[in-house]
């Protein structure tokens, strides 16, 4: 039951009004007389001492009772304990109702327990609900009495003196029970505010200790500002030295930047150089190859060549040997009219007409070694040629394979040249992104260094505002340490 | 060629370089100058004798004069020149390294040669002749020449 | 009459009556007489320079008492008009090794040497040589 409602502690002061334990409990106990009062009226009824009409209106007055209660429960639940607590003081006058007319009406002292609901209004409840109340009471008291008057309203049972005197105990115990709780409710919340009042005289006079404690700190603190003070002009000059270094920085930074977008610029042409070269190469290295192959097909003309030269060779060699069967007869033919003509002289007159026949063969023979030569003579002219044609042929082929090596060589010069075109373009663009890196990185840095600037300054600036507050605590020390002197 | 010309007598003579050596011979003995041609070898002729030369029609034996008289002979080269020398009815070319010029000499100023000579260089040696203060010129004698070609060692 | 012999490098002039046959190279060891023949190249002989001839070669055979020496050379000829050889210089003759040059003449301009065949065999048959060819023996 406690759990929804606001829990309890002793150091607390909790107004019997919210005590909702306590209107919980005066609910049951209210429904439960309010029922056991209508068991009465309904045994009374058994027993003929009421009439049927009256038993229906006890029923009616016990039952709006009940309801009463129950909404009084309710609400408390709810957590509405301003319309709980009505419901319940209501419901409580009914039950007195119910009471009244059950034993005796209204003419008697029973008509106390009425007090029961209005008290309990006035203690429990605001200043509206002891209102209201007490108008419903008077109301049904009205009510009862011109209806036992005039209207033949009976009660279930004559009042005599015992159920007032019984009624008027329990109405005045239960009034009593109820102003003496709440007496101690207040007590306690006197007992409560007086020790408020004592903690709160103590800390005022804590405080009144550290205010002074704190006038003498002033001095320190005037100390201490001034320290701030020369600390922070310091930091100022220091600062404005930080930001002029940090601009110098600046400066040199962005000489190195202009100094890259230059780097940048010339690695930009060497690429672009290197790429055309690449251009030229590749179209070189066309040339180189188309070359190879011309030299290639002259090469294997020039072959052909020199086989059939060689064959012409071959058959100058037959002509040759033939030739020199001639030599050899045209040397004999020489020998003997050699021979003859030394005979010729030694033979006198006969030995001179052979002599002039000897001569004459000779010179035949003359010619004919002539002749031989001369054909020798082409042959071996021929034969030259031919060699020759050979030679120039192999030559040729021989001048055809430089020139196929050389074109190789060229290429691979070739090669080597573009792959150092390709490695300088690389190193171009290379140089081209570190210095891209490096104009991003400075740009970077000249951020940095111009947020660092930046940071100076205010820092600056905070300092100069820390010499201002400075100077102010320092005034306020002086203020403090004059109250405090003078309090003394 | 000897000239009269009052007390002194001059003669004219060809002066020659034979290696480093400056040599002089006579001009009576000199026939002509000719230009270097190969000589035509002789089996069996000592080394001093290259071969026999044409020279319009006659021929000559060629006679090596520096290693006649001991001296380097080098290759033959543009300078080198063939004296027909002739001398008592002997006709024979003398291979020289250069020919100099042709100096006339008085007969006052020709010294006999100096008598630390050995060898070949002495006998063919006849006479010294200072053509300058840093410069003797020696003067041979043709006929010591055909003398010591014919010693054959 | 007055022969003309060539050789590879060179040429000479011979006479006629110092030989007794002109012909090819014989290829026996003697002739038909049993006469040991003696074989030999002349350029070399004479002229280190001039090398010895292969192929077809003649030969100039000169008989002597106990053997035949045949000397070869490139070619012998006949001049059709005899040159007029003038003696070597009695200084040069004095002092040549051997005695096979006895003059000279002028062929084309160019001296040249008649060698006394008959002498140069027999001095070839005593085992002389000229200096340069000592060292063939």
């Amino acid at each position: 039951m406690n759990s929804r409602t606001t829990t309890f502690s002793f150091s607390e002061l909790s107004a019997l009004r919210e005590n909702r334990l306590l209107l919980q409990w005066l609910v049951v106990a209210g429904a439960i007389v309010q029922l056991l009062f209508w068991v009465i009226g309904l045994v009374f009824w058994l027993t003929g001492n009421a009439e049927l009409a009256s038993f229906v209106i006890a029923s009616l007055i016990a039952l709006v009772g009940l309801s009463l209660y129950g909404l009084a429960s309710w609400s408390f639940r709810q957590g509405r304990t301003l319309s709980g607590r009505r419901w319940l003081f209501l419901a409580m006058t009914f039950g007195s109702i119910l009471v009244l007319l059950l034993f005796g009406g209204v003419d008697g002292a029973r008509v106390s327990v009425m007090f029961v609901a209005i008290v309990s209004a006035g203690l429990l409840g605001s200043g509206q609900d002891t209102f209201l109340v007490s108008l419903v009471n008077l109301a049904a008291y009205l009510l009862l009495l011109l209806a036992e008057q005039f209207w033949g309203l009976q009660p279930f049972h004559a009042g005599n003196l015992l159920i007032d005197s019984g009624f008027l105990v329990i109405a005045v115990v239960s009034v009593s029970t109820l102003a003496w709780l709440s007496s101690r409710d207040l007590s306690r919340a006197l007992v409560e505010s007086q020790s408020r009042a004592e903690e709160l005289l103590r800390n005022t006079e804590q405080l009144m200790e550290k205010n002074i404690q704190q006038v003498e700190l002033g001095s320190e603190l005037a100390a201490a500002a001034a320290e701030l003070q020369a600390n922070s002009q310091q930091q100022a000059g220091g600062a404005s030295e930080q930001a002029s270094a940090v601009s110098e920085v600046s400066t040199t930074i962005e000489e190195l930047g202009s100094t890259a977008r230059q780097i940048a610029q010339a690695a930009e042409h060497v690429s672009e150089a290197a790429q055309q070269t690449l251009e030229q190469l590749s179209s070189g290295q066309n040339a180189v190859d188309e070359s190879i192959q011309a030299m290639e097909r002259i090469r294997q003309r020039v072959q052909d060549i020199s086989t059939r030269v060689l064959g012409l060779g071959e058959r100058s060699q037959q002509i040759g040997e033939i030739i020199d069967l001639i030599d050899d007869i045209s040397d004999e033919t020489h020998l003997l009219a050699l021979n003859a003509a030394i005979e010729a002289a030694g033979a006198g007159e006969y030995g001179r007409r052979f002599a002039v026949v000897a001569a004459e063969v000779k010179s035949l023979a003359n010619r004919t070694l002539a002749a031989a030569k001369e054909v020798k003579g082409v042959i071996a002219e021929i034969r030259q040629a031919t060699s020759a044609a050979v030679l120039a042929a192999e030559e040729g082929s021989k001048e055809v394979e430089r020139g196929v090596e050389l074109a190789h060589r060229a290429g691979q010069v070739m090669d080597n040249i573009v792959m150092v075109a390709e490695r300088t373009a690389q190193a171009a663009a290379e140089i081209g992104l570190a210095t891209a890196q490096q104009q991003s990185a400075s740009e970077q840095v000249v951020e940095t260094m111009r947020e660092i600037a930046e940071v100076a300054r205010q820092s600056a600036l905070s300092a100069r505002h820390m010499a201002e507050s400075a100077v102010k605590l320092n005034a306020i020390a002086a203020r403090l340490h004059g109250l405090a002197s003078s309090e003394h | 060629m000897q000239s009269l010309s009052g007390q002194s007598q001059t003669s004219v003579y060809l002066y020659v370089r034979l290696a480093a050596e400056h040599v002089a011979l006579v001009g009576t003995a000199v026939r002509e100058i000719m230009r270097w041609r190969t000589p035509t070898p002789v089996p069996g002729a000592p080394p001093t004798i290259p071969g026999l030369i044409n020279q319009r029609g006659q021929i000559l034996p060629v006679i090596d004069a520096r290693l006649l008289l001991g001296l380097p002979a080098a290759s033959p080269d543009r300078t080198t020149r063939l004296i027909w020398v002739h001398h008592e009815q002997i006709d024979a070319a003398l291979l020289v390294d250069a020919v100099v010029d042709l100096i006339t000499i008085e007969a006052g100023q020709i010294e006999p040669p100096p008598i630390n000579l050995v060898g070949a260089a002495q006998r063919a040696i006849q006479a010294i002749y200072r053509y300058r203060d840093d410069l003797s010129i020696a003067i041979l004698d043709p006929a010591a020449l055909f003398v010591l070609v014919q010693e054959v060692l | 009459m007055i022969l003309l012999i060539e050789t590879i490098s060179r040429r000479y002039l011979c006479r006629q009556n110092d030989v007794d046959a002109v012909g090819f190279p014989s290829t026996a060891d003697r002739d038909d007489r049993g006469r040991p023949i003696m074989r030999s190249q002349l350029g070399p002989l004479l002229d280190p320079s001039d090398p010895p001839a292969s192929g077809r070669l003649h030969a100039l055979t000169i008989h002597l008492r106990r053997r035949v020496v045949e000397l070869l050379v490139v070619r012998i000829d006949l001049l059709a008009e005899p040159p007029s050889v003038v003696p070597l210089a009695p200084f040069l003759t004095a002092c040549l090794q051997l005695p096979w040059v006895t003059g000279a003449a002028l062929l084309d301009e160019q001296p040249v040497l008649m060698l006394d065949l008959r002498r140069l065999a027999t001095d070839l048959a005593l085992g002389l040589r000229l200096k340069h060819a000592e060292a063939a023996l």
